[in-house]
Formats: structure tokens, C-alpha cells, sequence
């Protein structure tokens, strides 16, 4: 069920008066279960087995891992940990993998005939993988205690608002909410009305109005070098505001049930180099990548070379984590390398003067921008006819078009982000009613406006 | 007392609250955008307005409003879309400066009872041209009946009927097509990658005086002498034997004879006829029945000496050729404009044509 379906906007309603039409804490964790799987089960609820499934296995892990002593606990976080990659590889990766062994012995002159299968990449897949695994480690590390209901540690794992595109939560913030009474407040109603408003804007003003432009330019018959740069800038605008919008609704709705959900993103675009970046986009991922995979590696403990090698291999495989692709490989690479390089030349420090930030950004949008194009160009079919285009720098009709749909689109976002950050995240929410309202009112009329125009998906349901 | 201590507790309940917390927040944010979309809904009623989906809509609807607007021209196309991708004016302003050339051909659904209507539609207002060429490929030459509406549209200026959206329909279709204007909604195929929307589709069209470009093919070959480096080497396709000849039916005579009463309206002396190509790998029947005899027919119904029945091109090269059998792209238009601009010269239509 995706958050712009009517199914999705009856399901709230509903679950959110089953919900508060009680006070028991045990009652309304089983409402949230009920509403979570209901919502994965909408898209297809075959694979609802495989969620309880990861769930159980979870579960289970900590609890044995919490009770037992070394180097059994070592073992059984290594089995967690890999009953979970299992699970990945084979819904994610398996033909990704036999494909690419078959492309290597191909050119090496045989023709084995390897088999593939026909898998249904599961909604949300990676995100549920994650977060067990991220869940398990904190029990085996002693950073959190294994959950011992069922029905609390299910409904953490399940909670719909952020079951199929994150945030990643954490058990330390998400999973104890479903320990605690909740209270819902007129704060919250607040919060919640302007981050559903915000979130929905996005995704449905910004990113879905961007999205058809893209999808037309994204193409390996591409003629012109302008419409590569220009389809580029595009997107990186349209995943922002995609994801981010996912992530704004999915705290907006969790607030409607007394819930609390960290920021995913803090106005990445605005970052003056590649480390900050990565401290504002997909804040849940790259905690993530930093805590459960650079910082085992070695972080940077290990000299130069290693770091280097550390910050490469978490990028590569934090690339990889998006879908099964080389030219995620390669976006995740390029990150990596500029991570590395960034820690060369300016030894972790931060830009200080405003030449100094300016050029920063520049640079920092540049890595971040290319980084987009090799994401998107999914393929090496895609990604060499776009290429290719950049030979021709003929200005056509289209270019005039995008350049203004662009700057229409990030003006007013660019501007509001910029508020945002210099007067608080919900200082709109302080505005006098006659002010606020009439405002809201108009991002929801245009929103509806543009609902019925397009109709995109998530870009970040796919992984 | 039980009521009131019922009503207590209904009070306290949790989801009363909740709902009452909700309700403060959201409903009348939802009353005023209700609001917003209301008068939007009424501006939208209040603006009558049609149905334009397509890209052969936006062509006929722009070059109505073309032919409403611009002054009367030395010289005037009526045609079909092989005039519009085909014929390209600037070239002809070129061969002939100082001499005010527009094109008005749109596409061949339109057929010769839309032309006709379009000059009617000059006429009446003063605009006509001073002289006048017609523009046909051998594709039309087979009409069908129900492509008449087309010829009716110019007629009544009705295509479809005037929107009738209701409530919200109408206000959220009305800040769409706002929104549209800032953030275009991409054409199909090709034309997004050329174009990108409707809005610079249609201001390509006025650019170039009334033609447009197929992006179908060669957008990729940067320069007229880049293209032309690539044709050596090139010859006739043999034609095709599954396509069928090009025959004129009895309901495309009967559209050129609507069109031949317009004609009535205007000097006959100072109207010309143009048969524009085809591809080779279409021309079966060979060019003297398409374009020569074919030509010659159509003068006799439209009443025109055959003598002013221009002598162009008959066929072009396969890569001469964008995406429709008779859409020339991008360069083999000017190639062919060419061609036609020595032929206007030569038979003293326009002057001053530079012979290369």
C-alpha cells in the first residue's frame, strides 16, 4: 500500500480511531500490528510470512543472544546476521550475482547456461533486513535489551509509517515506544498537519511533476549533452524530494498514533561538503553503514590506507544496499572516494570562510549530482547512450522547459528550506491562524491538483 | 444525574479527545482548501475551456489562432503535417528577403475541406494571403470520413465539447493547467525530447512561421553539413510490395471540391500546388500516378491551371525520412525547401530565390 493510495488514506483513519478509542498500551500495539500488516499485505500478502518470518528470527536471535554466554553469542549474532544477508541475497541479489558470473566466464570464451530465477524483490526488503540486523547487533553488543513480547517487538518491526522505506529505526528510539504510554497532543496534531502537508507536497508536487520529465530524458537514444546535465539535475531534485516526502509523512502519520520518528533528512543540499552531506541525507542508512559496518572494519583506526579502503568498501556495499546493480556500485565508489579525499585534503575540518563554503558546496553538489546520474542510469545500456550525448551541446526547445520546471519547483522549496533551518523546523506552525492556514490550505489544493496528474511510485519502495 | 455522568465519560474517553484534537488542526485547514478549489472551480468554469489533449490538436488549434492573428502574408501554406515538418519557412525568408511567408499546415486528418476552412476563416477577417500555395502528400489521397470532424472543428471552433467538470473536478483542473505552464507535462515519444511540452512545441511553431520539426530522427546530427556528410552512399529503397498504391478515394475528391468553393473566394490565378515526397520504400504505383497525374487530377478539381502545380522532388532517400513515411526530419526539410524555393523562383511566385 503506498502513501498516495486511497487505501493508504482510509487505512489511517481507520487505525487511528481503533487506536485511540482505547488507553490500554497492549491494545493499541496490537492495532498498530494489525494496521502494519494489513498495509505490506495490501501489495501482496504473500509475502507477509516472509515479514513475521525475519521478525520471528530476530526475536529470537536476541533472545538466545542476551541469555547466552561467549562465544555462543558470537556464533549466534553471526547466524542472525547471516540468516538475514541469506535473505537479501536471495530475494535481491541472486540474479545480480549469477549474471555477473555469467558475463565474466562469457568473456573468458564459455557459455555455461546458469539459472536465474523469477523472484518478486519483496516491498521494503532491505529495510526490514537492516533494522533486524542492526537490532541484533545492539542486543549482542549490550546496547539494548532483547525484547521479550512478542506482540511489542513485532509491531517494531512491522510499524507501517516506516515498514517500507525507513528511517531505519533503531530499538533504542522505536522499538522502547512500544514500552511507554503515548500520549497524542495538540503538539502532535500540529506537527503531524504540517509535516503531511509538507511531506505530501513534496512527493507529489515536487517529485511526481519531476518524475515523467525524467523518465523522458533518461534515455540511451538521448541526442543532447544539455538534457543529460539538465535530466540529472532533475532527478537529484526529484529523489530528494521523493524520499524525503516519504520520510515527512511517515513521521507525520507515526505522530498521529503518539509516536516519534528521527529525521531522515536535514536539507542535505545545503551541505558545504561530502562528510556533511552524508550527515543530512538518509541520516538512518548512513548510521547505519557507519555503526554496523565502517566502524566494524576498523573505521579509522587503522591508519591511512585502511580508513581509505574502509570508507570505499561501507560506500560500495551502502551503494549496493540500493539495488542490484554495478552502477550502484559505482555511485556508492564515488562517495567513497570523495569521502577519502575530503578526509585527505582537509583533515575532517569543515569549510570556515564563505569563499571556503561556497566553493564546498559547489564541489559537494558536483560529486553529488554526478553520484545521481550513475545512479539513475540503471543500466550500462542507459548509461552509455547518455554518455554518449555529452558530445552534442545543442540547446533545444526541452532544455528552455526543464530549466523552468527546475527553478519553479526549487524556489519555493529552496527558499522554505531555508527558513526552515534559520527559524526551526516548525516555526510556520507559530504563525497567526489567519496567516498559516490560508497557506496550508493552498499546498493542499495544489497538491490534490497534482495527485491526479501523475502517479509514481516511491523511488525508495524498490529497495 | 446518569446522563450527565454519562456524558462525562463519553467526554473523557480517549478517542473523543483525539478526534476533537484532530479536528481543531485539520478541518479547517480542509474547509479552506475547499475554498481555494472553489474558486479555481469557478475561474475554470467562467474560462470555457476546451479539451486540447495531443499533439495534433495543439498543431490545429495553434494554427487557427496563427491564421487569426498574423497580417496577411506575400505568401500562404495550406497543407497537411508534410508541409508542417516539411516545409520550412525560414529557409524560403531566406531565399527570398524582404517576401512575408507563413506557414498554415497542420495535418492531413484536417484534409482539403479543413484548408479550405481555414481560408474561409482569412477571408472573413481581411487576413487572406496574396497568393497561396496547397500542400498535399499522396497518404492523404485515401480519406476517411470520419476524419471530417477535423474540417468541422475549424468550422465551429469546437473540437469537443466545452469542458463540463464538476465540483472539485473543475478547480483541481484548473491549477493544474496552471501548474502546467511553469512545469510542463511531457509529450509522447520524441516529441519530449525535442519539445519537452506543449508550450514549446506551439512556441517552435511561431518561431519558425507555422513549421515544426518531426523529432523522430537526426536530432542527433548537429549541423545541416554534418547530415549531408552522411548521405553519400545512399540510394532508393525498391518499394515495399505489401504497401498499397496511393488511389484517391471518392471522399478525399469531395473534400478538394469543399475546398475548390473556398477557392471561389480568392484569385485561382495566384494558387499553386505542391505534391510533397514520399519515401521510396513507399512509392508503389511509381511517382508519375502519385505526383504527376495525382497532381494534375487535384488541379482539374480545384479548378487551378496545371501549369501552376509546382515541379518538386517526387521521392527522397529512406534517411531522408523521420519516424511517418512522409514527415521529412529536421535537415532533409531544408534540403527540400531548397528545391522548392527554386521552383517558386522559377515560376515567379517569389523573388529574388538564391540559386544554391
Amino acid at each position: 500500500m503506498s502513501f498516495v493510495s486511497v487505501a493508504f488514506l482510509c487505512l489511517v483513519p481507520a487505525s487511528f480511531l481503533l487506536y485511540h478509542a482505547t488507553s490500554r498500551l497492549a491494545v493499541q500495539n496490537l492495532i498498530i500490528l494489525a494496521a502494519s500488516y494489513v498495509f505490506y499485505g495490501w501489495w501482496d500478502w504473500r509475502f507477509l510470512p516472509l515479514l513475521v518470518g525475519i521478525s520471528i528470527v530476530n526475536y529470537v536471535a536476541a533472545i538466545l543472544i542476551a541469555t547466552a554466554r561467549q562465544p555462543v553469542r558470537k556464533l549466534l549474532v553471526f547466524v542472525a546476521v547471516a540468516a538475514a544477508m541469506v535473505v537479501l541475497a536471495i530475494f535481491k541479489y541472486f540474479n545480480f550475482f549469477v549474471d555477473s558470473f555469467g558475463a565474466i566466464v562469457h568473456r573468458a570464451g564459455l557459455n555455461p547456461n546458469l539459472p536465474t530465477l523469477r523472484i518478486v524483490l519483496p516491498l521494503g526488503i532491505s529495510f526490514i533486513t537492516f533494522q533486524g540486523i542492526a537490532y541484533v547487533v545492539d542486543v549482542y553488543r549490550g546496547k539494548h535489551a532483547a525484547e521479550k513480547s512478542l506482540v511489542k517487538f513485532l509491531a517494531f518491526k512491522a510499524f507501517f509509517p516506516q515498514l517500507v522505506a525507513g528511517p531505519i529505526e533503531r530499538a533504542s528510539n522505536l522499538l522502547d515506544q512500544f514500552s511507554a504510554p503515548r500520549r497524542f497532543t495538540s503538539d502532535h496534531a500540529d506537527r503531524a498537519l504540517w509535516l503531511l502537508i509538507y511531506g505530501y507536497a513534496m512527493k507529489v508536487v515536487v517529485a511526481d511533476n519531476l518524475a515523467p520529465i525524467v523518465d523522458t530524458l533518461f534515455i540511451p537514444e538521448q541526442p543532447f549533452g544539455w538534457s543529460v546535465v539538465l535530466a540529472t539535475l532533475a532527478f537529484g531534485i526529484q529523489i530528494y524530494a521523493d524520499f524525503n516526502g516519504y520520510s515527512l509523512i511517515a513521521k507525520g502519520i507515526a505522530l498521529l498514533f503518539g509516536f516519534e520518528l528521527i529525521w531522515n533528512f536535514r536539507y542535505p543540499y545545503w551541505s558545504v561538503s561530502i562528510s556533511e552531506f552524508w550527515r543530512r541525507w538518509h541520516i538512518s542508512l548512513s548510521t547505519w553503514l557507519r555503526d554496523y559496518l565502517y566502524i566494524p572494519l576498523g573505521g579509522n583506526r587503522g591508519g591511512e590506507l585502511i580508513t581509505n579502503r574502509n570508507l570505499l568498501l561501507t560506500m560500495a556495499l551502502g551503494g549496493l544496499w540500493h539495488g542490484a546493480s554495478w552502477t550502484f556500485v559505482l555511485w556508492g565508489l564515488l562517495h567513497g572516494a570523495a569521502l577519502a579525499i575530503r578526509r585527505k585534503f582537509s583533515g575532517g575540518d569543515e569549510p570556515g570562510s564563505k569563499a571556503d563554503r561556497a566553493a564546498g558546496w559547489a564541489l559537494t553538489m558536483l560529486v553529488v549530482f554526478v553520484g545521481w546520474f550513475l545512479f539513475r542510469a540503471a543500466d550500462w545500456n542507459l548509461l552509455i547512450g547518455m554518455l554518449s550525448a555529452l558530445k552534442r551541446w545543442e540547446w533545444a526547445p526541452v532544455h528552455g522547459a526543464v530549466v523552468l520546471a527546475i527553478l519553479s519547483l526549487t524556489c519555493p522549496l529552496m527558499l522554505l528550506e531555508w527558513q526552515l533551518q534559520s527559524r526551526g523546523d516548525y516555526f510556520l506552525l507559530r504563525w497567526p491562524a489567519w496567516m498559516k492556514y490560508p497557506l496550508f490550505a493552498v499546498l493542499v489544493a495544489v497538491t490534490a491538483a497534482a495527485s491526479g496528474h501523475v502517479n509514481a511510485t516511491f523511488i525508495y519502495f524498490q529497495f | 444525574m446518569p446522563l450527565k455522568r454519562t456524558i462525562q465519560a463519553i467526554a473523557s474517553w480517549p478517542l473523543i479527545d483525539a478526534i476533537r484534537i484532530v479536528a481543531r488542526k485539520f478541518v479547517p485547514v480542509a474547509a479552506l482548501a475547499a475554498l481555494v478549489l472553489g474558486v479555481a472551480h469557478y475561474i475554470y468554469q467562467q474560462g470555457k475551456h476546451q479539451w486540447s489533449r495531443g499533439v495534433e490538436t495543439y498543431i490545429v488549434l495553434e494554427q487557427i489562432r496563427r491564421a487569426e492573428r498574423l497580417p496577411a502574408a506575400d505568401l500562404a501554406f495550406l497543407g497537411d503535417s508534410s508541409c508542417l515538418m516539411g516545409i520550412h519557412i525560414p529557409t524560403l525568408l531566406q531565399a527570398f528577403p524582404g517576401s512575408d511567408v507563413e506557414s498554415f499546415c497542420t495535418i492531413g486528418f484536417v484534409g482539403p475541406d479543413g484548408y479550405g476552412a481555414m481560408l474561409d476563416k482569412m477571408i472573413a477577417r481581411g487576413h487572406q494571403p496574396r497568393k497561396l500555395v496547397l500542400v498535399f502528400n499522396p497518404i492523404q489521397y485515401e480519406r476517411d470520413p470520419r476524419w471530417n470532424e477535423w474540417a468541422n472543428f475549424i468550422r465551429t471552433d469546437h473540437f469537443e465539447a466545452p469542458s463540463s467538470l464538476s465540483f472539485p473536478a473543475g478547480g483541481l483542473e484548473y491549477i493544474r493547467l496552471l501548474m502546467e505552464r511553469a512545469v510542463y507535462n511531457p509529450l509522447p515519444g520524441g516529441y519530449a525530447v525535442y519539445y519537452g511540452g506543449k508550450d514549446q512545441f506551439i512556441s517552435t511553431i511561431w518561431r519558425e512561421h507555422g513549421s515544426a520539426i518531426d523529432p523522430n530522427r537526426m536530432l542527433d546530427i548537429p549541423s545541416l553539413q554534418a547530415y549531408k556528410a552522411t548521405l553519400p552512399g545512399h540510394v532508393f529503397f525498391k518499394p515495399d510490395p505489401k504497401i498499397k498504391p496511393y488511389v484517391m478515394n471518392a471522399e478525399f475528391e469531395m473534400a478538394l471540391l469543399a475546398l475548390s468553393k473556398s477557392l471561389s473566394k480568392f484569385d485561382r490565378s495566384k494558387v499553386y500546388l505542391v505534391i510533397t515526397p514520399v519515401n521510396s520504400l513507399y512509392a508503389q504505383g511509381g511517382p508519375q500516378s502519385f505526383h504527376t497525374e495525382a497532381g494534375e487530377r487535384i488541379a482539374a478539381l480545384l479548378g487551378i491551371d496545371r501549369s501552376q502545380f509546382l515541379d518538386t522532388p517526387d521521392m527522397m532517400l529512406d534517411i531522408m525520412y523521420a519516424h511517418y513515411p512522409a514527415h521529412l526530419h529536421r535537415w532533409s526539410r531544408i534540403i527540400y525547401t531548397e528545391e522548392l524555393a527554386k521552383a517558386l523562383a522559377d515560376r515567379g511566385v517569389l523573388g529574388s530565390a538564391t540559386d544554391d
